[in-house]
């Protein structure tokens, strides 16, 4: 477990009032609930469609990587990490 | 006779490009670079409309528009091609008239179709750069994948509400876009029908897409290769994101371990809603070469109000809430219909007397 750095961008970074905050996580999964846990009940509700399972169009990000190609929620956190939660865009 | 004398350039050209040739980043061998290179928009939407005037009036040599829309009168608020006369149009014919007459240096060409998974790399062969111009991410993959493909740099950009994205994909280097923002259905996302776009913020993509497309033509390289550039108009904040490639990427990595998910080609397909009517709209992979004559003569005997003629489309309507337009390649738009079995029996009754 170690202290990561989250950068939040778009309606969850309004709903968090911060751009850049930290969470102490062994996983994503963790991180992200420490997210929930620390900005509450509409933060979790605009990451996640169910319990444990974030929206998909939010990109996640762990040091660039989407963690699409990592583990998952259970991709491991060493502690310095930036993990970049990002709102996709697709109109032109 | 000319009064400059320059190799390559009329004295037109030369006084119409003096502005930016003047700029160390451009110059004259810069503007020589421009005027041979070849460009494909994908969409002269939103987004499409000031990458195509800027890339033509910076003077791209070759422009090549695909786009498988009309104008509509909602669209007026920010693609800034189109005015109120342009209405019903097929966008690639009003962009193309607009682009000419704003720079008659260059060379438009202009396709009236869908881009789709099976005619992608078809609708991109022979681009040094391929611009996104498009407001859904089905077509992107396809355009992503067909860019991989054959190796061809892709400005990728998106804009919604107040908020926007662009990147820079350079094939074999850069993480491609299903790397960083893959597998997201269209219906997951908003459209701008339903919350709104501020002009301001495609205005701002669009020229950002833009300057990373005229670095790669000057051989430079783009400031957004590996970087997803946010930006919020709300607070006028930029972030540019690192993004890595991934090794198991299905359509980039080398050491995937699957075939890319398949792409879902539909040839109809329900889109956002006009007027309170649901609306159709067809697309076919490969250009049909309709006879609009024909097809204008049909509607006419069987009491359709043709509301526009064009080179590339027709559009026309029956009483109050039918509403359509087909163009030459065959896609087709029914706005009014009913269900999508009304759709298809209407298409093939207008189109039987026109192939």
């Amino acid at each position: 477990m170690g202290g990561v750095t989250v950068t939040l961008l778009g309606a969850l970074a309004a709903v968090a009032g911060a751009c850049e905050t930290g969470v102490e996580a062994s996983t994503l999964g963790q991180a992200l609930e420490a997210l929930s846990a620390k900005y509450g009940e509409e933060f979790s509700a605009r990451l996640y469609e169910a319990p444990g399972r974030p929206r998909r169009f939010i990109n996640i990000y762990v040091d660039g990587r989407d963690y699409r190609y990592m583990d998952r929620l259970d991709t491991a956190l060493r502690g310095g990490e930036t993990i970049t939660l990002i709102p996709a865009v697709s109109g032109g | 006779m000319s009064r400059f004398n320059v190799a390559g350039f009329s004295d037109g050209e030369l006084e119409f490009y003096s502005r930016q040739m003047v700029m160390d980043a451009i110059g004259l061998n810069g503007q020589r670079k421009l005027k041979n290179a070849k460009v494909c928009l994908a969409g002269v939407g939103g987004l499409g409309s000031p990458i195509a005037v800027q890339l033509a009036s910076m003077g791209v040599g070759r422009l090549r528009l695909v786009d498988m829309d009309v104008v509509e009168a909602s669209n007026l608020q920010r693609q800034l091609l189109y005015g109120v006369d342009a209405v019903g149009y097929p966008k690639v014919e009003a962009a193309a008239k607009r682009l000419r007459q704003l720079n008659p240096y260059v060379e438009v060409e202009a396709l009236p179709v869908a881009l789709t998974p099976v005619n992608a790399e078809r609708l991109i062969e022979g681009a040094d750069v391929v611009v996104d111009g498009l407001d859904r991410m089905s077509p992107r993959y396809a355009l992503n994948r067909a860019c991989i493909e054959t190796e061809t740099p892709y400005v990728f950009g998106a804009a919604i509400t107040e908020v926007g994205n662009a990147s820079t994909i350079i094939p074999g280097e850069t993480p491609c876009l299903e790397c960083f923002q893959g597998g997201i259905a269209d219906e997951e996302m908003q459209s701008c029908s339903l919350v709104g776009v501020h002009p301001s913020i495609i205005n701002v993509i669009a020229s950002i897409q833009v300057t990373e497309a005229v670095k790669i033509i000057l051989g430079e390289r783009p400031s957004l290769a590996g970087k997803l550039l946010y930006c919020d108009l709300h607070d006028v904040s930029f972030h540019k994101v690192k993004v890595v490639k991934s090794d198991v990427c299905p359509v980039c990595g080398k050491g995937a371990d699957r075939s890319p998910p398949a792409l879902e080609n539909r040839p109809v397909q329900e889109i956002c809603g006009r007027n309170g009517h649901r609306v159709y709209i067809f697309t076919p992979d490969d250009h049909m070469d309709i006879d609009l004559l024909a097809l204008n003569r049909q509607l006419e005997s069987s009491g359709y109000d043709i509301d526009v003629k064009a080179s590339q489309g027709t559009t026309f309507s029956k009483g109050k809430d039918l509403r359509a337009s087909v163009l030459k390649s065959g896609v087709t738009i029914l706005e009014g219909v009913g269900t999508v079995e009304d759709a298809k029996e209407l298409r093939s009754r207008l189109l039987s007397r026109s192939l």
